[in-house]
């Protein structure tokens, strides 16, 4: 499976996220959400008509647990966050994806260089597993982090 | 008449003699009671001898100064009289530390302060001072004090920084395990609560 490096502009990156979900929804998915959430995320997909039934939140923005199938980890907690993806995709069965929304988010709260450390342990995990990665990005922000980590990603679109 | 004469002289030599003869005694007996008392005096100690520690110098530090207070007492012989003076430092084991020896003239009483150097090499702990007076064909009278080594003040601060710092790190390593085995706990907690989310949505 492949992991890939979206670079989009801030317009059109919701819907960059909806179509991935959308193309990738027949397989289980984790959802990292990073500027939205997850109760944003999935009205979001909802409205779409996007299924989220098989899609597993880990929520950086609030940290109150509502839903117990929610994990809330702080984007500062780079350790946890990569500790909470690698579990999930071992322990989901079968092909899967993984969308990070949005990578450059984590500069807000990190080291460039942790960032780009984070990314090299996700893509690493993924990679020889059945899990499709997709990082999504702003064009505007991090553009130093995006120049440091598409070498990880198989494949970077810019659109 | 003649006869009752002779024995009246008779009676009176008698008498002479004997009187002698119980004089002689008397006079023996006086010579003999006072060599009995010279003899006393070369048995028994005629000296005593009393060592004590100021309170301030009850601890010495390792290289510093002891300081004892000795005083001879002479109960027997009138006159000047050249004791020898031996001084012994010993540790609890009854092991030599110090050895000092001296000659002191003592009239009727002598008092005198003595000083001793304790090693630095010394072991810390407690000792005793023993002095002893030898006198009149090795006659001795002894006294002790206790006292106590102690390490000196700069090395007790070398100490208790050796110490404290141990205790620092000793702490702060407990810290970083309680920190640790937290994090361990919360990302097993999590890997669970994962597992648990995963079987809940896809059976």
């Amino acid at each position: 499976m492949a992991s890939t490096l979206i670079i989009i502009s801030v317009e059109n990156l919701q819907k960059e996220v909806n179509d991935v979900v959308k193309t990738l929804s027949a397989n289980p998915g984790i959802y990292v959400s990073l500027n939205k959430t997850h109760e944003s995320i999935e009205n979001i997909l909802k409205k779409e008509k996007i299924s989220t039934n098989k899609l597993f939140f880990i929520d950086c923005v609030t940290s109150e647990q509502k839903r117990n199938d929610v994990l809330h980890i702080s984007p500062r907690e780079l350790d946890k966050l990569s500790s909470a993806i690698s579990t999930f995709i071992k322990d989901i069965p079968g092909k899967k994806f993984l969308v990070i929304d949005a990578l450059s988010t984590l500069l807000i709260y990190n080291d460039e260089n942790k960032v780009a450390q984070f990314v090299k342990e996700i893509t690493e995990f993924a990679s020889g597993k059945e899990v499709e990665v997709i990082a999504l990005s702003p064009k505007t922000k991090g553009e130093e982090l995006l120049n440091k980590i598409f070498n990880f990603f198989d494949k970077v679109k810019k659109k | 008449m003649k006869t009752r004469g002779n024995l009246f002289i008779l009676t009176i030599l008698v008498f002479t003699l004997l009187s002698s003869v119980a004089s002689a005694e008397l006079l023996n007996l006086k010579t003999e009671s006072k060599n009995y008392s010279k003899e006393q005096v070369e048995n028994n100690s005629f000296f005593d001898i009393f060592i004590t520690i100021p309170q301030n110098y009850e601890k010495v530090e390792l290289g510093a100064e002891l300081l004892a207070n000795v005083k001879l007492i002479n109960l027997g012989s009138s006159g000047r009289v050249d004791v020898l003076m031996v001084y012994e430092i010993k540790d609890v084991d009854d092991k030599p530390i110090i050895t000092k020896k001296e000659t002191v003239a003592v009239e009727t009483q002598a008092n005198f302060v003595r000083t001793f150097d304790i090693p630095q090499d010394a072991e810390t702990g407690a000792y005793k001072i023993y002095a002893k007076i030898i006198y009149a064909d090795g006659k001795e009278a002894a006294a002790e004090a206790s006292f106590e080594i102690v390490k000196p003040s700069s090395q007790k601060t070398k100490d208790y920084l050796i110490y404290g710092s141990l205790a620092v790190i000793i702490l702060a390593i407990l810290i970083y395990l309680s920190i640790k085995s937290k994090v361990i706990i919360d990302r097993i907690k999590m890997k669970l609560q994962i597992r648990s989310i995963v079987k809940k949505k896809l059976g």
